[in-house]
C-alpha cells in the first residue's frame, strides 16, 4: 500500500509550485503592497502629529496650534483609510486567484490518473484541495504584510534617532531577542503543525470511510466500529491541536513582551532626558506609540513567520501531490 | 413520498449561541476560567497607559519617587500581560477544542446513523466538506482567532471604564465621535456580511464537492470522453468562488472606514484635551493617558473588525454543522426488542424515491425463520429497493416491514442490525488491511474468528493466498475479492436473516457456488433471501419470489 511521504520530506517542488502560483499574480500583489506602504506611512505619521500637538499646543496651552495638528491627524487618517482599502482588495484578489490556480492544477493532475495511482486516502486528498489550499491562500494574502513590517522599521528607527539616540539604542537592543524568539519558536511550532495536519488528514479519512461504507457496512451493523475509529482519530486531533496551541500561546506572549519591555526601558531611561530638557513629553509619547506599533509589527511578523513555517510544511502538501503524481506518471510511462 | 431532510446551503445564523448551547454547557466552567484569565490579562494591558500617564505627570512635577513607582508599575503590567496572556490563550484554546471535538464526534455519530436515503440524496463531497473542512476551520478559529477575539473585547470594555475614571466628559466626547459611528459602520458591514460570507462558503463547498467528484468519476469521464466538459464545469465553479471572495473583500472594506473615524476622534481628543488642560480640569498626563488609551480603544475595535470576518466565517461554518446535525438526525424509533428468530415480512409496502410513480406499490412478501428464497425480476423491478426495506435501511412510505410481528420502526437500529444483515453487490472497503475491514463486523472479531469464518465458507485457501494474509491492504482487492470480504463479514455477524443482493455477482462461478452452498449449510435455521441474476445461483434456491414493475408477480 502506498503512503504519502511526510511533509518534511518535501524537496524543492513546493517552492517551485509557490513561485508558479505567484508569478501570474504579481500585479495585484504589487498594487496591494504599494497600498499597504501608503497605509503604514500614514499610520506611523499619526504619533508625529500627536507629539507636535502635545509639545507645541497642549503643554503650552495653545489651542490654535493644537487645532491645526488635529486637522493634520484627520487628513493623515483619510490617506491611511484609502491605503487600507486598496491593500485588502488586492490581497484578496491575489489569494482567491492563487486558490483557483492550485485547485485547477490538482484536479488536472488527478483527473488523468487511475484509482490505484492516486496517493493517500480520498479524505486526505479532499483536505489538500480545501484546507491545505486555503493555507497557501492565507500565505499569499499575507505577503503585502511584509511591506508593512519593513516600512514600520524603516520609518520608526530614523524617527527615534531624531528624538533621542538613547531611545534608538533601546529599540535596537530589543531586536536580538526578537530574532531569537522568531528562530526558537518556529522550530517548536513546525513539528506541532505537521502532527496536527497529519491528525486532521487521518480523521478526514475516517469520515470518508464512514460515508463511503454507508450502505455496505451499515447493512452488517459495522457503523459503530467506524465511529469508534473516528473518535480515536478525533482524540489524536485534540491532542495535536493542544500541542500546537501551547506553542502558539507561548510564542504570542513572548513576541510582544520584548517591545513592551523596551517601552518600560524607554520611559525609565527617557525620563531623566525629559528632566534635563533633551527630550519632550510629546517625544516620549510618540516613542511609546511607535513602540506599540512596533509591538503590532512584531506580532504580525510572528504570524508571518508562522506562515513561513506553513510555506515549508502544510502548503507543501499540494506540492507533494504534484510530486507523487509525477512519480506515478513516470512509473506508468 | 416520505420527506428526505435536505441540507441548507446557507443556513440561518440567528440564535446560533442558543442552538450551540448543548455543546457549550458541559464546558462552561473551563470557559469561565479562561474568560477570567483573559479579563486579568486585558486589565494588565489596559493598565499600561495610566502607568505611562503617571510617569509623565511625575516628570512634569519633577517627582523622582513617583516617577520610579510609575515605571515599576509599568514593568509589572508588561510582565503580567505576557504571563497571564499565555495561560489565558492556552486555557481558552483547550476549552474551545473540547467543544469542537464534541461537535465533530457528534457529526460522525450522526453520519453513521443518518437515514440511508439522506446520505444517498446528498453529494458525498458536500457531506465530507461539512464534516472535515468546516470542522478543521472551526478548530483553527478556536486555536488562533478566539483568544484574540476575547482579549480585544475585554480590552475595549476595560479601556472605556478606565477613561470614564479620568474624565467622563472627554470619554463621552470620544465615545460619541468614535464608538457610535464605528458601531454604525460595523452594522453596515453586518447587513451584507451574512449573505456575502454565506455565498462564499457555499461557493467553496461546491468547489470541494466538485473536486471530490472529480476524484470519484475521473475514470468514467475519461472512458466516456466527458473529461473536457467536466473540467470546464470545474473552471466555472472556480470562477464563482473567486468572484464570491471578491465580494467578501468589498464588504470587509466597509469596516476599514473606521480608521477615518479614529482620526476624527483623535483630533477631537487633542483639541478637547488641550481645552481641559488649559482650564486646569485635567493634567497633561491625563491627556497622555487618553491619547494612549484611545489607541487601545481604536486597536481593540480594529482587532474586532479584523476578526469580524473570521467570526462570520465561524458562524456560517457552525450553522452549517448544526444544520447537518439536524438534517441527518435519524427518525425517532421505538425501544421494542426483537425475538431471536422470527418471520420477516413486508406487508403492503409502498415506496417512492421521488414524488410520482412508486418504485414499489403494495408489495407483500414473507420469509419464515428458516426460509431460503430467491428474489428475482428484471432490472428496475424493485429488488434492491425491497432488500433495503426488508433490512430496515429504508422506511416504507406505506405499509410496514415486520420481524416476528414487530414493526422495524418500533425497534432500535442496532437491534435490527443484530437480526437482519444485508450484503450489497458493491462492497466498499475502508482504509486499512483486510483484517481491519473484517473487524467492522459486530463484536470486532479477533483474527482466529476471521480465519474460522473463511474456513466455514470453504475459502481457507483464499485467505492463505492473500499476499500478506489478513494484513493485505484492502485497497489491493478486486471487486470480486471485496464481495468475498462482505460475505465473510456476514458469517461473522451471524444474523437471523441474511439478505444477499447480487453479493456473489463479481465472484467466479465456482467460488460463488461454493460460498452459497456453505452459507445455506452453515445455519439451517437462518432465513436466507438471495437476489441474483446468475441461473446457477437461483437454481440452488427452493423458492423464488418474482417482482415485476414494483409489484410481486408471483412465486
Amino acid at each position: 500500500m502506498r503512503t504519502v511521504p511526510p511533509p518534511g520530506a518535501a524537496g524543492p517542488g513546493p517552492r517551485a509550485l509557490l513561485r508558479r502560483c505567484l508569478r501570474p499574480r504579481w500585479r495585484p500583489l504589487a498594487a496591494g503592497s504599494a497600498a499597504a506602504l501608503v497605509r503604514q506611512v500614514a499610520l506611523l505619521s499619526l504619533p508625529l502629529c500627536a507629539q507636535r500637538a502635545i509639545d507645541d499646543g497642549i503643554t503650552r496651552g495653545d489651542l490654535g496650534v493644537t487645532a491645526w495638528w488635529a486637522v493634520a491627524v484627520v487628513a493623515v487618517s483619510a490617506v491611511q483609510w484609502a491605503g487600507l482599502a486598496g491593500w485588502q482588495w488586492w490581497a484578496n484578489s491575489a489569494d482567491a486567484e492563487a486558490g483557483a490556480y492550485l485547485r485547477t492544477r490538482l484536479a488536472d493532475r488527478l483527473a488523468v490518473l487511475g484509482d490505484g495511482d492516486v496517493p493517500g486516502g480520498r479524505g486526505d486528498l479532499a483536505l489538500r484541495a480545501t484546507r491545505d489550499t486555503d493555507l497557501v491562500r492565507i500565505w499569499v494574502h499575507g505577503l503585502p504584510t511584509w511591506v508593512v513590517i519593513a516600512t514600520t522599521f524603516a520609518f520608526v528607527l530614523p524617527a527615534l534617532a531624531a528624538l533621542d539616540p538613547l531611545l534608538l539604542w533601546v529599540t535596537l537592543a530589543c531586536l536580538p531577542p526578537l530574532v531569537l524568539v522568531n528562530v526558537w519558536f518556529p522550530r517548536r511550532f513546525e513539528p506541532a503543525l505537521d502532527a496536527l495536519s497529519g491528525a486532521h488528514a487521518a480523521r478526514a479519512d475516517a469520515v470518508a470511510d464512514l460515508l463511503a461504507a454507508a450502505s455496505s457496512v451499515r447493512g452488517l451493523g459495522g457503523g459503530q466500529v467506524l465511529v469508534r475509529r473516528h473518535h480515536t482519530a478525533s482524540a489524536a486531533v485534540a491532542a495535536a491541536t493542544m500541542r500546537a496551541a501551547r506553542v502558539s500561546a507561548a510564542w504570542s506572549a513572548a513576541g510582544p513582551l520584548i517591545p513592551r519591555l523596551a517601552i518600560v526601558a524607554g520611559v525609565g531611561l527617557g525620563g531623566p532626558a525629559v528632566l534635563s530638557g533633551d527630550l519632550t513629553v510629546g517625544g516620549l509619547v510618540a516613542f511609546t506609540s511607535w513602540m506599540v506599533t512596533v509591538t503590532i509589527a512584531v506580532r504580525v511578523a510572528v504570524d508571518r513567520f508562522a506562515d513561513r513555517v506553513l510555506e515549508l510544511t502544510v502548503p507543501s502538501a499540494a506540492g507533494l501531490v504534484e510530486r507523487d503524481l509525477k512519480q506515478e506518471e513516470a512509473r506508468h510511462g | 413520498m416520505a420527506e428526505v431532510p435536505a441540507l441548507t446551503e446557507a443556513p440561518d445564523t440567528r440564535g446560533l449561541l442558543r442552538r450551540a448551547g448543548p455543546f457549550l454547557r458541559p464546558h462552561r466552567r473551563r470557559l469561565a476560567g479562561a474568560l477570567g484569565l483573559s479579563l486579568v490579562e486585558s486589565a494588565a494591558l489596559v493598565g499600561i497607559a495610566p502607568a505611562v500617564g503617571a510617569a509623565v505627570d511625575a516628570l512634569l512635577a519633577r517627582d523622582g519617587g513617583a516617577f520610579a513607582a510609575a515605571v515599576a508599575l509599568l514593568a509589572a503590567m508588561v510582565i503580567g500581560v505576557a504571563v497571564i496572556g499565555r495561560l489565558a490563550a492556552t486555557t481558552l484554546a483547550d476549552a474551545g477544542e473540547r467543544i469542537v471535538r464534541d461537535l465533530r464526534e457528534r457529526v460522525a455519530e450522526r453520519l453513521a446513523t443518518a437515514p440511508l436515503r439522506f446520505l444517498e440524496a446528498h453529494r458525498g463531497g458536500a457531506l465530507l466538506q461539512r464534516a472535515t473542512g468546516e470542522v478543521a476551520e472551526l478548530a483553527m478559529f478556536v486555536r488562533e482567532a478566539l483568544p484574540g477575539l476575547v482579549s480585544a473585547t475585554l480590552t475595549l470594555g476595560l479601556t472605556v471604564v478606565l477613561l470614564l475614571g479620568y474624565s467622563w466628559e472627554l470619554t463621552l466626547a470620544v465615545t460619541a465621535v468614535f464608538l457610535a459611528p464605528a458601531l454604525l459602520i460595523t452594522r453596515w458591514f453586518a447587513r451584507r456580511a451574512g449573505a456575502v460570507f454565506g455565498a462564499h462558503a457555499e461557493a467553496e463547498a461546491v468547489m470541494a464537492a466538485t473536486f471530490t467528484e472529480t476524484l470519484e468519476a475521473r475514470e468514467d469521464l475519461r472512458a466516456t470522453g466527458g473529461l473536457p466538459a467536466w473540467m470546464a464545469r470545474f473552471a466555472r465553479d472556480n470562477a464563482v468562488a473567486v468572484a464570491a471572495q471578491r465580494r467578501t473583500a468589498a464588504v470587509e472594506n466597509r469596516v476599514g472606514s473606521i480608521s477615518l473615524v479614529e482620526g476624527a476622534a483623535l483630533g477631537l481628543l487633542l483639541v478637547a484635551g488641550a481645552w481641559l488642560a488649559a482650564g486646569g480640569h485635567m493634567s497633561v498626563g491625563a491627556v497622555v493617558v487618553f491619547v494612549l488609551a484611545a489607541r487601545n480603544l481604536f486597536e481593540g475595535f480594529g482587532d474586532l473588525s479584523q476578526l469580524a470576518g473570521d467570526v462570520q466565517t465561524m458562524r456560517t461554518g457552525l450553522a452549517r454543522l448544526l444544520d447537518l446535525l439536524t438534517a441527518a438526525a435519524p427518525p425517532p424509533r421505538g425501544d421494542r426488542i426483537l425475538p431471536a428468530r422470527g418471520e420477516l415480512a413486508a406487508e403492503d409496502v409502498v415506496f417512492r424515491y421521488e414524488a410520482g410513480e412508486p418504485a414499489l406499490h403494495g408489495v407483500s412478501v414473507r420469509c419464515a425463520g428458516d426460509d431460503h428464497a430467491g428474489l428475482v425480476g428484471e432490472t428496475g423491478s424493485g429488488k434492491t429497493t425491497l432488500s433495503k426495506l426488508l433490512a430496515g435501511l429504508y422506511e416504507p412510505d406505506g405499509g410496514r416491514v415486520t420481524f416476528g410481528g414487530i414493526d422495524l420502526r418500533e425497534v432500535p437500529e442496532e437491534e435490527v442490525r443484530a437480526r437482519i444483515a444485508l450484503v450489497p453487490q458493491d462492497v466498499r472497503t475502508v482504509a486499512g488491511s483486510v483484517g481491519d475491514n473484517l473487524a467492522l463486523a459486530p463484536g470486532e472479531p479477533d483474527r482466529a474468528r476471521m480465519l474460522a469464518a473463511f474456513e466455514a465458507l470453504g475459502l481457507a485457501d483464499f485467505a492463505a493466498g492473500l499476499p500478506h494474509g489478513l494484513d493485505t491492504p484492502a485497497s489491493d482487492l478486486s471487486g470480486g475479492e471485496r464481495q468475498i470480504i462482505g460475505l465473510v463479514r456476514a458469517v461473522l455477524a451471524d444474523p437471523a436473516v441474511l439478505i444477499l443482493d447480487e453479493a456473489t455477482a463479481d465472484v467466479d462461478p465456482v467460488t460463488a457456488r461454493r460460498m452459497e452452498t456453505a452459507l445455506a449449510r452453515l445455519r439451517k435455521d437462518r432465513a436466507l433471501l438471495v437476489i441474483a441474476h446468475r441461473p446457477a445461483t437461483v437454481e440452488l434456491l427452493p423458492r423464488l419470489i418474482r417482482l415485476h414493475a414494483g409489484a410481486v408477480a408471483g412465486p
